[in-house]
Order: structure tokens, then C-alpha cells, then sequence
């Protein structure tokens, strides 16, 4: 049935509101728990709340709306002044957010939490907030009742704003004015054109037009009349109170439309679409380009030369081109608090099981990153998390009488450096204890007992599979499938791990991850009979007369001598083709970054030109290859596969070195080669 | 009541000829690799495209002799007469890829020409014989008889994992 499906449709999508909406809660109350005191922060979990409470009773969801009744009017209380903002209250506040989470879990899922679930967590909040819980507010309010209560004490306003010849004169904007209306409430404008005079006695610097606003806010007049302080002595302006009763009976087709006042607030313009659709059209656009550099290839120069506006219109297409893949991609960017926004309530709980005091602080919540990236970067963070609290963190007593705060303190902080994301997931807790881990590896035989291991390496034992240092198997931490995990799902989105631990002081994981799955600048260079593609952003300069500043080190190969340092050196015709590889005059040797700071240089056999690469996985059809990072399709259909510098000079290197026997487990790169 | 009365009648009818069912039978495309015949699943195979090279993949299988690009995916090509140990194909514009999928997993197989489609009764689809003193070649699943010729049903999903090493693999090169 085409209206049931509808209605179905809408319900999804309240739910899927919903679930912003408590993460506006729980960043709004953490804020606020965490001694931020502004109104702004109030305001906003008010509304969440009460677009919660609205949509609910709307779809009938019985068990949501009398708690997020109650929840709103204790938040009323804050935002009014008449209860204080404490801790506890917070705290509390918090809590129920978790509940109301549950409870809109559960109805999504269709499923019934156990009865009086939720009636503990709302007498907690009721009596902390002085609420008095009528047996009546615990009923499911009615979907359409629209009370006064309802929509928070709202009041309709008639303002008529006239403004004098003069006013646009003294740099006043009435737009402005306009817009800060709307965000007090719904705001219904109509414009006066009246005194508009005849096109030729137009004066473009005079004020003409006039206007008269409807609108229905909670704030009252002295905040109405705030938004026209600077305009007054240009203006006439007349503010009055509308009759409750007369307005919802012109406004009543549109109330029922709008099942809730605020559905009408100012909110970001946002549609939900199917990500299939965006990855087809992030295809799309790829293959445009794609097609576009090929016909750009076929056309003859003297076809450019007989006909000059060609050239024009293919540079033009060119633009576009890029402008539609860079805006695709946009459309694929998402600030990551969409995460960050749910790690809270997992500290709270986890410092609740464990009995410990964390603290989370994070950073960077703003920083936008490709929509894959974020969903599958959840599970290790939130394991890294688990990881931090389980293990990491002292309980109050040990932290106190280490000389530490007895607040344990994870920090999780996203920022973008270059063409990659950083993410750090750290704690202040006891560090890794090398000797412990050192033993249990032997243990574990997963390095030789005699083996030699720099103290990063003890530190990176962590990432081998079916490593744990838990003594008791918790439901926190401890199964045994842990970093291992977390390391090998951020490689497969094309990112690295590393850890940097201080014994006592704590230690922090380190993910990078790529900005985007889909385009990458790239240089093209051709080695070993086939063109391969090196990331720009990992290049630091290209030399092409490099030959003579080559040396070679015992035990270490080729070395490339850099403005008084060394890098080592690596011709790709050896790593990827036969070592008898011939040896080109032109080849060049490109200068790269890798990980963790250090360069290498790469011999080519040539340079064939720099482009924008759609980058393509190869690992759907295909098990990884070391040292290669994807693929891309150049402008002849064929396929290109594009470098990892740090991986091939961790290839070499390994090559190289003789066998030890952590080397083949630690890197569990080299088990897929 | 109605549905049980009917078996019964039908159960009465003196025995008729069984007709023969889709679920009956199984097509394969089949394929030559050398003088040999072999054969997949005909629901695998999503296309057959002529030899065109490939982008050569560093540090892998010998087997696989690259990728291409079919349109917008990266497939890897499997040079089938090298998986099974007999040498690598020197490919020319007559060779074939097949494309075949098993899951998500799209393949190419590198073979010498396709043959035809044929269609084998399930039933007439045999089980590898043991061979005393022979290697037991683990990407066949069984064989299939048809126009007087052997063919061996090759089992895509073991063909294309790279764990599953092959008879007398010769990965001398990579």
C-alpha cells in the first residue's frame, strides 16, 4: 500500500533524525557537563530534544514521548534559568540520552525494552531538575495535540518593518534582519512593494520596499527587538502579539503538514541519498574524465589548427570535467564528529564497568574525510577506546600514588596534514611494559626468544595476530583479536598504524589514512616496460642527472647522496621487472617521503607527465600486492597501478636484511606477498 | 484436501516418460588450453573479450599475467595454462580472457579459444578419478563428457584463490 510505504519511509528517516539528534544531545550536554556555560549549547539540545518528542508522537512511538517530555522540560528549566546547570544534573542529562537512544533504538528495531526501562532514568533526571512527574505527562501525548506545552510556550508576533529612504545608507542590510528573525523561530514574511516608484525614478542607494512578519518564537519581544536596535531611528516599526487562537486557524493546513514548530526552523538544507547512487556517480565522473583525456588524445593537432575553437570547448569541457569530480568527491566528504560524536557515552560506560575515572577530550571533530573512511573507521577506534580503558588506564588509587590526576585521560583527535588524515586515539595510562609484552611474544612464539628488537619493535609486537596482554579475559578488552584487527582493517582503507608508547606516561595510536578513496594527483613514469603512477603528494623533487651521486654502503646497497644526507636508492626495473633489467640514459630518480619521515629515492626509466588518477581498488578482484597502493585507468583504457614509496622501500629493505625471525611475522605485509 | 487428492491421482497415471528439467541439467562454456578441454559453469561467465595485454602486476603469481581494465574494474587475468603448471601462454589477438565471477570476485581466464556451450545432465556429471601415483589436480571438480570429448569442470572459487597452489607450480619468475 503506496501511503503505508510512505508513511514508512518518513519513519525511517525520523529515525535516522533521531539518532542526529542524540548526538547533538550528547555533544550539547557533554559540553555542558564539562563546564561550558552558553546558551547557544542549551538551545540546541533543546531543540534536539523536542524534534525527538514531536516527530515521536507523530509516529506514535508511546514510550519515546513521555520521556522526552520529561527530558524537555527539564532542559526548558536550564535554558530558562530556573534550574541551575550542575555535574550531576548532567551527568544524569547524559544518561537518559543513553536511555532515549536505547529507547529509539527499540523502536526502529521494532522491539519492546523490558518495562520501566526508562522509569528509573527519568525519576533521576525529574528529581534532580525539581520536576514534578504528573501521571498525566507520562501518558503518550495525543501526535497532533499542539498545547502550549508542545511547542514550548511559543507566542506569535506581527512585526511591520517599514524602513526609511535612508536606512541602506547607514550600511544597514534588511536581509540581515531577516535572517536573524528566522532563527528565533518560524518566520512568514511578506514583502511591501507599495512604495516602489517607476524603474527611471529608481534611486538604487533609497530604501523602498516594506515588510510585515509573522512570526512564532518563544523569545519574547525583548529579543525580537534586539534584531532591529540598529535600524530603528530608519525605520517605523510596530511589534504586537497575536491571538493564539486566530493564527493556528490560518496556519492549520500547514500545521498538519509541519507536524512540529521546529520542522520549520532554519536547519542545513540536507537530503538523504543512497550511497550506491554517489559511488555511481563517483564512477561516473571518472570514467568522463576518463573518456575526455581520450578523445582529447585522438583529436590531431591539425584538426586544433583548422579549427580553433575546438581547442577552446575541450578546455572547457576540461574545467567542468574537474569541477564535477571535485564536487562529487565533496559529496562524499563528511566531518568525522560522526563518530567522534558517539565515543563519549562508550567512555562513560567503560569507565562505569571498570570503575575507573576517564575523561575523554577530543579535537579536530570538524575534520572532513571520505564517507567509507568514516564507516569503517568506527570499530577501531572504538576498539583502541576499549583498548585505552580496559588496559591503559590505572584505576584512581594506582594514578594517585603514580604522582598522576586520579582522571584517567583519553584523548581522540582527527586533523589534516597534507593529502592524509591523522587520527590520534591516546591515553595518559601506564604505557606499554615492553618486558611484559617482550615475554608474552616469546610466550607466544611469535618471536625467537634471543631475538634483537629495538624498543619499536617490542611497541608494533602489539599489531601481530593473536597478541593480547590481558591476564583475565574481559568483555572490554582482552580477546585476543585485538590491534591486529584495527591494523589490517585501516591498511585495507589504505592507511598505516603506529604506536608511540612512554612507560608511565601513557601511549597513543597513530592512524593515517588517505583523504579520499577516489583521486589522487599523480606523476605517471614508465619502469620496468610498464607505467606506474606515484603519488605528487608523496614526491619531493625529481632528479635527473643522479648518477654521480651515487655510493654504495656495505650491507645497505645503493645509497643517493641529498644535500649532505643519505637516502637509499631504488631502481623500480629491479624491484618489479627482472634485475637484469636495462639500464635507461634518461631515467630519473624521484625523490619520496615515506612514512615516518624518511625519503628513498625511486629510479625510473622515464617521467611521462603528471594527472589527476581516479584511484580504483584492486584488492576487490585481487589479493593485496606489496608495495602497490591501487590502481587507476589512464587515457588509454589501460590499467596503471599506482606506488607506495614506503612500502617498496620496506620491501627492499627487507630483501636486504638477513632473516630474523620476528621479521616475517611483524610485517604481516610480506604473509600476502 | 484438494492438493493431496490430486499427487493421488497423479501418482495413478501409469508411468509416464520423465521430461527432462532445468534443474536437470547444467550448461558449461567450454574452452581449449592447448589440446585440452575445459569447462566452467556458464552462470559464472559474464563475458568473453578478445586478448588485448595486460598491465603487468610486480611481486605476484606467474599465473597471473595482469590486470584489465573492464570498464571502470580492475580484473586480474589468469593465464589458465600456467595455474595448471604447463608453462605460460604466449597470448596473440586470437587468445580470449573469459570473465568469470565467483561471488564479487571478478576473474579473467586466459585460454586459448572458447568452444562452445553445452548442455550435461547433472547426473552425467562424473567425479575426478583417483589416479594412482598422480598429482591430484585441486582445481577440477569434475568431469563432463560431450560430443565425444573430455572436459574437466573447472571449480572457479579454488582457481582464483591465490592460496590454492597448483601441480608442479612453476613460479620460477616475480
Amino acid at each position: 500500500m503506496p501511503v503505508d510505504s510512505k508513511l514508512e519511509r518518513f519513519r525511517t528517516m525520523f529515525l535516522d533524525e533521531c539518532d542526529e539528534h542524540a548526538r547533538t544531545l550528547e555533544r550539547t550536554l557533554g559540553a555542558l557537563q564539562r563546564g561550558a556555560r552558553n546558551a547557544d549549547l542549551v538551545d540546541d539540545a533543546f531543540r534536539a530534544i523536542h524534534s525527538i518528542k514531536g516527530g515521536a508522537g507523530m509516529f506514535g512511538f508511546d514510550r519515546i514521548v513521555p520521556f522526552a517530555h520529561i527530558f524537555e522540560t527539564a532542559l526548558d528549566g536550564i535554558r530558562t534559568g530556573r534550574i541551575a546547570v550542575s555535574e550531576e544534573l548532567m551527568t544524569a542529562a547524559l544518561r537518559a540520552t543513553d536511555c532515549l537512544s536505547d529507547l529509539i533504538l527499540a523502536a526502529a528495531s521494532n522491539t519492546d525494552l523490558a518495562a520501566g526501562y526508562e522509569n528509573n532514568m527519568i525519576g533521576t533526571l525529574a528529581r534532580l531538575a525539581g520536576i514534578t512527574i504528573e501521571s498525566a505527562s507520562l501518558e503518550p501525548a495525543k501526535p497532533q495535540s499542539r498545547e502550549p506545552a508542545a511547542s514550548g510556550g511559543a507566542e506569535r508576533w506581527n512585526i511591520r518593518f517599514s524602513p526609511h529612504a535612508g536606512l541602506l545608507k547607514r550600511a544597514n542590510e534588511p536581509l540581515f534582519i531577516v535572517r536573524q528573525m528566522q532563527e528565533l523561530g518560524s518566520l512568514q514574511v511578506t514583502a511591501d512593494m507599495s512604495a516602489l516608484p517607476p524603474f527611471a525614478q529608481l534611486q538604487p542607494t533609497d530604501a523602498y520596499l516594506g515588510w510585515t512578519f509573522e512570526l512564532e518564537t518563544e523569545r519574547g519581544e525583548a529579543a525580537i527587538r534586539d534584531i532591529f536596535q540598529f535600524v530603528e531611528d530608519d525605520c517605523d516599526l510596530s511589534i504586537t502579539r497575536r491571538e493564539a487562537g486566530s493564527v493556528s486557524e490560518d496556519t492549520a493546513p500547514q500545521a498538519l503538514l509541519q507536524p512540529d514548530v521546529v520542522m520549520a526552523e532554519p536547519m542545513a538544507s540536507t537530503i538523504r541519498v543512497d550511497i550506491d547512487r554517489i559511488d555511481r556517480l563517483v564512477n561516473l565522473a571518472g570514467e568522463i574524465a576518463i573518456s575526455q583525456a581520450l578523445v582529447a588524445q585522438l583529436i590531431d593537432q591539425s584538426l586544433f589548427n583548422a579549427n580553433p575553437r575546438l581547442f577552446q570547448e575541450l578546455s572547457q569541457l576540461l574545467t567542468h570535467t574537474q569541477n564535477l569530480q571535485d564536487s562529487v568527491m565533496a559529496i562524499r566528504a563528511q566531518p568525522i564528529r560522526t563518530i567522534f560524536d558517539r565515543m563519549p557515552r562508550l567512555v562513560r560506560e567503560l569507565a562505569e564497568q571498570t570503575n575507573k575515572k576517564i575523561v575523554l577530550r577530543t579535537a579536530g571533530e570538524n575534520t572532513e574525510i571520505d564517507k567509507t573512511v568514516i564507516e569503517q573507521l568506527s570499530d577501531p577506534i572504538m576498539h583502541m577506546i576499549r583498548n585505552a580503558a580496559g588496559h591503559a588506564i590505572e584505576d584512581s588509587e594506582e594514578r594517585i600514588a603514580r604522582g598522576k590526576p586520579a582522571e584517567g585521560l583519553i584523548h581522540l583527535s582527527a586533523e589534516q596534514r597534507g593529502s592524509r588524515i591523522v587520527i590520534e586515539v591516546g591515553d595518559d595510562g601506564r604505557g606499554i611494559d615492553r618486558e611484559r609484552v617482550r615475554n608474552k611474544a616469546i610466550a607466544k612464539n611469535l618471536i625467537a626468544s634471543d631475538a634483537v628488537l629495538s624498543t619499536e619493535d617490542i611497541d608494533n609486537l602489539i599489531f601481530l595476530p593473536g597478541f593480547s596482554t590481558a591476564e583475565t579475559v574481559t568483555n572490554i578488552a582482552g580477546r585476543g583479536v585485538g590491534m591486529d584487527v584495527v591494523k589490517r582493517n585501516i591498511q585495507k582503507l589504505g592507511g598505516r598504524v603506529s604506536l608511540r608508547s612512554e612507560p608511565g606516561q601513557g601511549s597513543t595510536v597513530v592512524l593515517t589514512l588517505p583523504l579520499t578513496l577516489a583521486v589522487l594527483e599523480g606523476m605517471i613514469v614508465r619502469a620496468a616496460g610498464e607505467s606506474y603512477v606515484i603519488p605528487i603528494s608523496s614526491i619531493v623533487e625529481c632528479r635527473a642527472s643522479w648518477q654521480k651521486d651515487v655510493g654504495e654502503v656495505a650491507g645497505f646497497g645503493e645509497v643517493l647522496k641529498m644535500r649532505g644526507s643519505y637516502v637509499s636508492l631504488i631502481h623500480l626495473n629491479r624491484v618489479f621487472g627482472s634485475a637484469a633489467a636495462a639500464f635507461k640514459q634518461q631515467s630519473v630518480a624521484i625523490i619520496a617521503e615515506i612514512e615516518g619521515g624518511g625519503h628513498v629515492a625511486l629510479v625510473v626509466d622515464e617521467i611521462v607527465g603528471q594527472q589527476q588518477v581516479v584511484i580504483k581498488s584492486i584488492t576487490d578482484n585481487l589479493d593485496p600486492i606489496v608495495g602497490i597502493a591501487g590502481a587507476t585507468i589512464l587515457g588509454d583504457g589501460r590499467v596503471a597501478l599506482i606506488l607506495d614509496a614506503s612500502e617498496i622501500s620496506r620491501l627492499n629493505g627487507s630483501r636486504r636484511k638477513t632473516v630474523q625471525t620476528f621479521n616475517s611475522g611483524i610485517d604481516s605485509r610480506r604473509n600476502v606477498a | 484436501m484438494i492438493g493431496k487428492r490430486r499427487i493421488t491421482d497423479y501418482d495413478e497415471l501409469p508411468g509416464p516418460t520423465p521430461v527432462m528439467e532445468d534443474s536437470d541439467v547444467q550448461q558449461f562454456v567450454s574452452f581449449m588450453v592447448g589440446d585440452q578441454h575445459y569447462c566452467v559453469d556458464i552462470m559464472a561467465v559474464r563475458e568473453i573479450k578478445a586478448w588485448t595485454g595486460t598491465t603487468g602486476l610486480p611481486n605476484s603469481q606467474a599465473y597471473i599475467r595482469g590486470v584489465i581494465n573492464l570498464r571502470g574494474t580492475i580484473v586480474p587475468v589468469i593465464d589458465l595454462r600456467m595455474r595448471f603448471g604447463q608453462g605460460l601462454t604466449e597470448p596473440t589477438p586470437a587468445h580470449v580472457v573469459v570473465i568469470v565471477a565467483v561471488g564479487e570476485a571478478q576473474s579473467g581466464l586466459l585460454v586459448d579459444g572458447v568452444s562452445d556451450i553445452v548442455t550435461v545432465p547433472r547426473k552425467d556429471i562424473a567425479a575426478i578419478p583417483d589416479l594412482e601415483g598422480e598429482e591430484r589436480n585441486p582445481f577440477f571438480h569434475g568431469l563432463v563428457t560431450s560430443q565425444n570429448s573430455l572436459m574437466a569442470v573447472i571449480a572457479l572459487d579454488r582457481l582464483i584463490s591465490q592460496r590454492v597452489t597448483g601441480p608442479a607450480s612453476t613460479s620460477a619468475a616475480a
